[in-house]
This record gives structure tokens, C-alpha cells and sequence, in this order.
């Protein structure tokens, strides 16, 4: 169980704009455990998406992984040719994605689209293809599965259409499932029955999964060890209770007191001043420095590592140097 | 609070549904489906819902940048409905609104201090240098920098254009505003930037507020009273902390505990909702709560049930109540 | 107050960017678009100037001289009753222009206006106007300027004139596809959210229409007219060369051309045919090429 799925190495993915390079992702390194669920937050422009789309090689030129190291059961995922990515996606690694609308191919039924999947990476042929795509509806419990299987996706609700989404996704036991804010476009209602559906999924099927959100809640309730992403660097990550009892980076600590939690009173909230740097102008030093109210001269000439401030958590900036 | 300043009358707004060669309607959305209630000078007013429940055509309607069904909307005294079309364009500048995309609500090809000052001139309320020195002042007030006057929209983030929206309306000096999502489309952090800001200049200038929202958390913070819509009925609607505290209806209830928490330790006994939220076009019968209600009852499919006042000014529209 | 960001401090340095701007930036990022840029300017600038500079004039004879091959003298040849080709060439090339410069203007408005005043009211002005743009678009176009060639003809039309009947015509007959597109535009800017915060402001329908609706136009009005450019001069090329356009001694490009329906000439005398035909069509390929560039730089999404 405490055997490291995907390990993450010093990946870089950049982006050659006409007005410069783009560093989405600048240098990130992380774990994913055998059957750990690990939640990925952060804000627009973070590289939380980037990071995903890099371990599935979906990057469009001109971007490109730079460099860096994706270790999955063994393989480095960046050495591979196009051939062998293609059986890893929808096979061993499969994805969610947040617009059920715009990832569902129209023109096909729900059916087929599961049916291909399976029918590729686990050859069978189409009857029993067809049935295991049943099953599937099922068991993410969407109601009269055998008259879905061959409704199109606009005849169905955004909740049923994530649902579809997430049974393609799991429909050839994936070991790791990413989720790339998947609960983001749903009412309130909905998200709660699909967070539902995911936990249950997880634990049944023992996959790891890569929960991508910046929804603090949703990581709340979910993810069992949490990394904040800023500016394509990792900031800070620990266990999840861990994290936000006694949060160490400025950033994430701005975060939890920017959002109004429900069963506390709060007069002010109190916000983080400025906004997220234009990748194209980064500043000096420490990517959050100007928004950071300690921050120092230190922080502005120089960038500050990610380093273990205490036991299982990790932070990158200067107030912790010399902590550990 | 203050006087009533704005006084819903069982307002009603529907989109006939139409079908064929000659367009006949076949049935209507019924987006807005009787809703009652007041608003007092100087509160904010929260009204929250999900996909389909009619909040944003609610607002819309009410400041009638859409045409009503049926039903009144009585501002400051006078029927809306009832105005002609120039008494209504001059009564504008006192019921503004906040819209939700900071990209598609501002002009591309105006500048920031065009877009700000363009309706202080157009009717009347200032002239020539006056107007710039209104702007700017504005600006400042919203956390934007002089500089920023001559710029062109393309060139802020959205916490920023939205600024610029928030600018454009309230330097009308209005007695009302509707804050359609204001803010659901910004980050997090910038969220509390300008939910901040909003209550800074309602507790400087008096302003009222309708705020429309998804985020149930955000409406908290904000509102002094908050409705919850649900397929076009308001199905209750208390004081802020009266309703978190004390919901009556099963909706309210699933809602708010559908919240997810930014604490892991917190845990709670979380009501899941079975099916998915009707469609207005086709609403189900009696209650339209009562295909996904754990405690639904015969009675509830058969008899819409009456919005009434339950005491202390908390109103449930609900058969169990 | 917000804290300063280096992205702040940059954009107070740097000049304002307005859309055009940022459109002319893109611009000139575009290798292509800008060559045909250049490419059209040069064929403007020999036209315009390329007459002042020869020493011959347009209908100068030298009969001891007829359809010689280039020389020193004659850069490219003289005609069938001893006119420079190369001066015959500068002349007809502003007439070509010009031609198809107005007709685009001409289009451009009706075109315009049409489509703005569809888009806006709707309801019966829009159907009967886009109905009216049906009929324009089943005319048969051909047959239609062959009639009013003949007739021109017929009613003895000095050869001066014609070139400014044609510019007409081909301007009437080439309004409808700008309609659409404006109309287009309009119905989806219409539903912009800016548009219905003017609604919400007060603001007065004159200034909605001319200060929110109409510049937000320009960028395809402007686009659909360059590219339109190209297609005027074809289709006046065309007509002359069959005759039905500019009638000699009025030169144009097309015209000239029609020297090669000869095939003594056709085969003999390339200098006569070639110079004209590859004008016409360095013209309209810079044209197409700074169009599409043109289209490409001021696209919105791209603002983003």
C-alpha cells in the first residue's frame, strides 16, 4: 500500500509564445501512493491542468515537456513513442475532465464511446463490450443503464453526462484515475452525489487518483494528501488534516482565510492583495513575493526551495530556512 | 434596515417553447414562477439556487431588462411594468446591475474611463471635466489606478474587469443593484477581494443589494437575508442566520449540507439528493421539490404548497412545515 | 489598496494598447501578410506614378513601330499601332484599380448599411431586406452585364463613361454577401453582456448603435472589403477582356489581354499578354494575402 505509483521528477513544461516562454509547469516534483487519493489546488494559471496533461503526453506543440521524469510503475512516461502513451490513456492511466458537454463526442452514443475504450485496451468484442459498458452505467448509478447506453450525450443531464464520463474513465480499471476538476460545472447538489460516487468508486476499485480542484472544500472532504500549486511551482503539501490546521506557506494560508466557510461566522474576509503574475512577467525572486505580506529581501532576490519544514510537510519559503 | 425599497408582487416570467413551420408554442420554460418578497433600503438581499432555478432571470426581470409575464415589480413606489419607455431609460441610472462575465460585459473597443463615465453623460449627470474627475474618483474607490482610465479592457485580469463593472454601476449612485454572480467567475482569492469591496461600499454609501449567487458560502458572508429558489419558487427565505442555522425546508437542508467544508475534521451526516434537478420546462406537479424528497408525501405531488410566514419573518413553502 | 505587481509597474511604462494597435502588432508578426502589403503598394505605386515618370503618353502613336518586340526604347514592346506596352500598362493599372477600388466602396455601404439596419430591427425590415439580398444573390450575373454591355453599346456610351457604369455595377451586384456578414455580426454582439449592461445604463439607442454596435463591426467590414477588393478586379478583368467592361482606348489590365484571343498574337507576341495577366495576378494574390492577415490580426479571440 505505501508502494509510490507515479513519481513525479523535476518536470518542466513549457510553452514558446509570441511574446515570450511560458513556464506552465517549472520544476515539480511529487508522489502519487498505490490507492491514494492526492489533491492538486491551486488557482487559474497554477499548471495544476498542465501537470496532468504532461503525465498523458496531451501537451499540442509548441509546447512541449522540457524536461523531467514521470515514473509510472516503473516506466518514465516522457521516453515513450506515441504508440505505447496511447495504450497506457483510457487503459492504465485514464482521465475526467471538467465540461462533460465538450469532451463527450456528440455524434456517438454513450455506449459506443465506453465500447471503444474497453474494446481497445482489453480486446474483447463488441457484444461483450456492450455488456460490460451496461455494467458500467450501473455502477455509477445511472438508472435504466441498457436505454442510456444508447441515448447521445445532449439527451442527458450535466450530473448523468459526468457520470457517463467517469464510467469511461474506470471502465478498463485504470491504476490511476486523474480528475481534472471534475466537479466544477455541476450544482451543488450534483457535485455532492458525484464526490459521493468517486470516494465509493476508490475504494472499491483501490485505484490512486490525481484530484485536480480549487475548491478547498472539495479537497476537504476528499483528497487524503494535498499539494498547493502556484505559478507552476509546488508550494506547499502535506497530509490533508495537516495542511489546513497548520498551513505554512503565506499563499495557502491566504486561501484558507479568503473563502467564507459555511458554519463559521467571519466579519472580513481577509484577501490576498494583487493577482496571479503574468506568466510572461514573472517577477524576481519568489513567484508570490508581491503579494506576500512577510515578505522579505530575501524573497525578493531569490527563490526559495521546496523543503520538509516538519514531519511529512513540505514548504517552500524563506520563513521556514533553518526549521527543519 | 429602512423602508421597503423594492416590492415583488407574485412575479412571473415564462419563454414560450415553440414548435414548427409557423412557430406556434407548444409549452413555456417557466423560468420565474411566482415569487413574492421585499427588499429593504441599505440590506443586501441573497438569493441562491442551482442550474434552472430562475435566479438570474429573477434579477434581470426585475430591473425589467426583460419583460415580465405577470405579476408587479414596485421600486421606490412606482410600478416598473408600468413606466413608458423614456420614463424607464431615465430611471436607470437609480437600479444598476453587476453581471457574472467580467469578459463579454465590457465593450472592447472602449476605454475604461469611456465605459465608467459613458452613462454620468449620457443623461445629464455631469459634463465634460466633471465626468473625468467622477471617473477617477470611482476607480479609486474600486481599488483601480488612474493610470487605468485611458487602458482598454484586454489589458486586466478578470478580479480587475470586474472592478471596472462594479465601477460602471455604482457611479450612477444607484438606490439598487443586482450583483448577478458577481464574483463566480474569479478566483478564489480575488473572490474575497471583491466581495470585500462590495461590503466596504454598502457600509460607505448605503447601497442595496440583490445577490445573486450558487456559492451558498459566499451569500453567507454577504447578505443580511438570503431566499432559496428552487425551479422558479422561492421556497424559503429567513434572516441570514435563521436560515443557516435553522433550515425548515428539505431543499435548504440538502443544500447546505451539500456545501463541502475547507476542514477535514469537520464531519457531517451529509443529505444526498437522489436524481437530478427538473427542468422548468416541465416541472413536476404539486411541489416541485417532491420527486427527490426523502420525506415527500402523497399530498406533495397533488397540492402546491402555500409560501407562508412561519414566524420572525422566516417563510417555508413546504407541506411539512 | 492592491499591492503594486511587476505586471502593474510594466503596463503604466509600456504605451496604451488599444484593440488596433494590438491588431497592427500582430500585423506585422505576419510574414505573408505583410509581403503581399508591400506587393500591393508597389503595384499602386507604378500605377500612380509609373505614368508621370514615362515619356510617352498612353495613346501616342508610332506607326513606324507597330508590335516590335521589348527593346531599349520600349521595355516591353509596342501594340498593334505602336503604343508603349509598358506605358499602356502603368495606365491600365489605375484603371483596374480604381475600378475595383470604387466598386468596393460602392459595396461596402449599401452592403453596410443594409446589413446593420437587418441586424438591429429585425423582425420585417430584417426578413424583407435579407429576402431582397436572395433575389441580388440568384441573379445571373453574366447574362445581366452582357445585356447591359450591348445596350451601352447601343446607346453609343462615350468610353469614359463605361468604366464608371461598370464600377456601378459591379458594386450594385456585390453587396449581398457583406450583408450577411454584417447582419451576422450584429445579431451576435447584440447578445454580447456589454450590450445589454447599455440597455441597463440608460444609454439611448443612437449611441448604442453608433458607439457600441458599429465599431465592433469595422473589423470585419474591413476585412470582407479588402478581400472584396481582389474580387472586383477579377470580375473587371473578366468583363473586359470579353469586351463587356472597359472598351479601349480606356486601358485596363483584362483589356489588354484581349489582344492574346489572337493566337498569331497568343504565340508571337508574349510581351503584349503577360505583363498584364501576371499584374492582375501579383494584384490580387498581395490582395488575398494581406486579407487573410488582415483577418487573422484582428481577430477577438485572440484578445483574450
Amino acid at each position: 500500500m505505501t508502494e509510490d505509483l507515479l513519481s513525479v521528477r523535476d518536470l518542466r513544461t513549457y510553452f514558446p509564445t509570441e511574446d515570450g516562454l511560458v513556464k506552465a509547469v517549472d520544476g515539480i516534483s511529487f508522489k502519487i501512493k498505490k490507492g491514494e487519493m492526492v489533491g492538486i489546488v491551486g488557482e487559474s494559471g497554477c499548471g495544476k491542468s498542465m501537470t496532468a496533461m504532461s503525465i498523458l503526453r496531451l501537451i499540442d506543440p509548441p509546447g512541449k515537456i522540457e524536461s523531467g521524469e514521470i515514473l509510472f510503475d516503473g516506466v518514465n512516461l516522457t521516453k515513450l513513442k506515441e504508440t505505447e502513451i496511447q495504450k497506457i490513456r483510457g487503459g492504465s492511466i485514464s482521465i475526467i475532465f471538467q465540461e462533460p458537454m465538450t469532451s463527450l463526442n456528440p455524434v456517438f452514443t454513450i455506449g459506443e464511446q465506453i465500447e471503444e475504450a474497453i474494446m481497445l485496451h482489453q480486446g474483447l468484442d463488441k457484444e461483450k463490450a456492450r455488456e460490460a459498458a451496461v455494467k458500467m452505467l450501473n455502477t455509477v448509478g445511472i438508472p435504466r443503464a441498457d436505454e442510456v447506453v444508447d441515448e447521445y450525450p445532449h439527451e442527458l443531464s450535466g450530473g448523468m453526462r459526468q457520470r457517463a464520463m467517469i464510467a469511461m474513465a474506470i471502465s478498463c480499471n485504470p491504476k490511476l484515475l486523474i480528475a481534472d476538476e471534475p466537479t466544477t460545472a455541476l450544482d451543488v447538489t450534483i457535485q455532492a452525489q458525484i464526490l459521493e460516487l468517486m470516494k465509493d468508486l476508490q475504494n472499491r476499485l483501490g485505484s490512486s487518483v490525481m484530484l485536480i480542484t480549487h475548491d478547498l472544500g472539495v479537497i476537504a472532504e476528499m483528497a487524503s494528501y494535498v499539494i498547493v500549486m502556484y505559478a507552476g511551482k509546488i508550494v506547499e503539501e502535506a497530509e490533508v488534516t495537516e495542511l489546513f490546521k497548520h498551513a505554512k506557506h503565506p499563499y495557502t494560508m491566504g486561501l484558507l482565510q479568503s473563502k467564507p466557510v459555511i458554519v463559521k461566522d467571519e466579519d472580513r474576509l481577509k484577501s490576498i492583495p494583487g493577482q496571479v503574475p503574468n506568466p510572461l512577467h514573472m517577477p524576481k525572486g519568489c513567484y508570490f513575493h508581491p503579494r506576500c505580506e512577510f515578505a522579505t529581501d530575501k524573497c525578493r532576490e531569490s527563490q526559495p526551495q521546496l523543503k520538509e519544514v516538519c514531519e511529512g510537510h513540505k514548504a517552500a519559503c524563506w520563513l521556514y530556512e533553518g526549521a527543519m | 434596515m429602512g423602508e421597503v425599497l423594492l416590492k415583488v408582487d407574485d412575479l412571473k416570467k415564462y419563454f414560450p417553447i415553440t414548435e414548427g413551420v409557423f412557430q406556434h408554442t407548444v409549452g413555456y420554460v417557466k423560468a420565474v414562477d411566482g415569487v413574492s418578497f421585499e427588499i429593504n433600503k441599505g440590506e443586501t438581499f441573497g438569493l441562491v439556487g442551482e442550474s434552472g432555478c430562475g435566479k438570474t432571470t429573477l434579477g434581470r426581470t426585475i430591473i425589467r431588462l426583460q419583460d415580465k409575464t405577470e405579476g408587479d415589480v414596485t421600486f421606490k413606489g412606482m410600478k416598473v411594468f408600468d413606466l413608458k419607455k423614456e420614463e424607464l431609460r431615465k430611471l436607470r441610472p437609480k437600479m444598476q446591475i453587476i453581471f457574472q462575465d467580467p469578459y463579454s460585459s465590457l465593450n472592447p473597443r472602449m476605454t475604461v474611463g469611456e465605459i465608467v463615465g459613458e452613462a454620468l453623460a449620457e443623461h445629464g449627470m455631469a459634463a465634460g471635466r466633471e465626468v473625468e474627475d467622477r471617473v477617477l474618483k470611482t476607480l479609486e474607490l474600486c481599488g483601480l489606478s488612474p493610470y487605468h482610465i485611458k487602458r482598454y479592457p484586454h489589458e486586466f485580469s478578470g478580479g480587475q474587469r470586474q472592478r471596472i463593472g462594479i465601477a460602471r454601476a455604482l457611479i450612477l449612485n444607484p438606490d439598487f443593484v443586482v450583483a448577478d454572480e458577481p464574483v463566480s467567475a474569479l478566483d478564489v482569492s480575488i473572490q474575497a477581494q471583491i466581495v470585500n469591496l462590495l461590503m466596504d461600499l454598502q457600509q460607505s454609501y448605503g447601497f442595496t443589494y440583490l445577490f445573486i449567487s450558487h456559492d451558498l458560502s459566499v451569500v453567507k458572508h454577504i447578505s443580511h437575508r438570503v431566499g432559496v429558489m428552487y425551479v422558479g419558487s422561492l421556497v424559503e427565505m429567513a434572516d441570514k442566520k435563521e436560515l443557516y442555522a435553522n433550515p425548515l425546508h428539505p431543499y435548504t437542508k440538502a443544500l447546505l449540507s451539500a456545501v463541502p467544508i475547507p476542514d477535514p475534521t469537520i464531519k457531517r451526516d451529509r443529505i444526498i439528493l437522489e436524481g437530478d434537478i427538473p427542468s422548468p420546462a416541465n416541472p413536476p406537479s404539486g411541489c416541485k421539490f417532491h420527486t427527490r424528497c426523502p420525506y415527500a408525501m402523497e399530498k406533495c405531488s397533488e397540492e402546491i404548497p402555500e409560501y407562508r410566514n412561519v414566524g420572525g419573518g422566516h417563510f417555508v413553502a413546504c407541506h411539512l412545515v | 489598496m492592491e499591492a503594486k505587481t511587476s505586471e502593474e509597474v510594466k503596463l503604466s511604462e509600456e504605451g496604451i494598447m488599444s484593440p488596433w494597435r494590438l491588431a497592427w502588432r500582430r500585423l506585422k508578426r505576419d510574414k505573408l501578410a505583410m509581403l503581399g502589403l508591400y506587393i500591393l503598394a508597389f503595384m499602386v505605386l507604378i500605377s500612380v506614378i509609373g505614368p508621370l515618370l514615362s515619356p510617352y503618353t498612353m495613346e501616342e502613336m508610332d506607326l513606324s513601330n507597330i508590335q516590335s518586340p521589348p527593346s531599349f526604347k520600349h521595355p516591353l514592346g509596342t501594340d498593334e499601332v505602336g503604343r508603349d506596352e509598358m506605358t499602356r500598362l502603368f495606365y491600365a493599372g489605375r484603371i483596374s484599380l480604381s475600378v475595383g477600388l470604387f466598386a468596393v466602396v460602392i459595396s461596402t455601404v449599401i452592403g453596410s448599411a443594409l446589413g446593420g439596419i437587418a441586424g438591429y430591427y429585425g423582425g420585417f425590415v430584417d426578413t424583407l431586406i435579407m429576402r431582397i439580398v436572395d433575389i441580388f444573390m440568384s441573379f445571373p450575373f453574366l447574362p445581366l452585364l452582357i445585356t447591359i454591355a450591348a445596350v451601352m453599346s447601343d446607346w453609343k456610351v462615350p468610353p469614359q463613361y463605361r468604366m464608371f457604369v461598370v464600377m456601378l455595377l459591379i458594386g450594385v451586384l456585390s453587396w449581398p454577401s457583406l450583408t450577411r456578414i454584417v447582419r451576422g455580426q450584429i445579431l451576435s454582439l447584440r447578445e454580447q453582456e456589454f450590450m445589454q449592461a447599455a440597455e441597463a445604463l440608460g444609454i439611448r439607442d443612437k449611441s448604442k448603435i453608433f458607439r457600441h454596435l458599429l465599431p465592433n463591426t469595422y473589423a470585419s467590414i474591413i476585412v470582407s472589403a479588402t478581400l472584396g477588393l481582389g474580387g472586383a478586379i477579377l470580375t473587371e478583368s473578366s468583363l473586359s477582356f470579353l469586351g463587356l467592361g472597359v472598351t479601349p482606348p480606356t486601358p485596363s489590365w483584362g483589356q489588354m489581354i484581349q489582344v492574346a484571343r489572337d493566337v498569331y498574337t497568343l504565340q508571337t507576341q508574349p510581351w503584349l499578354w503577360v505583363p498584364p495577366g501576371i499584374c492582375i495576378f501579383l494584384t490580387v494574390m498581395a490582395i488575398n494575402l494581406f486579407g487573410d492577415g488582415l483577418r487573422d490580426a484582428l481577430d477577438p479571440r485572440l484578445n483574450r
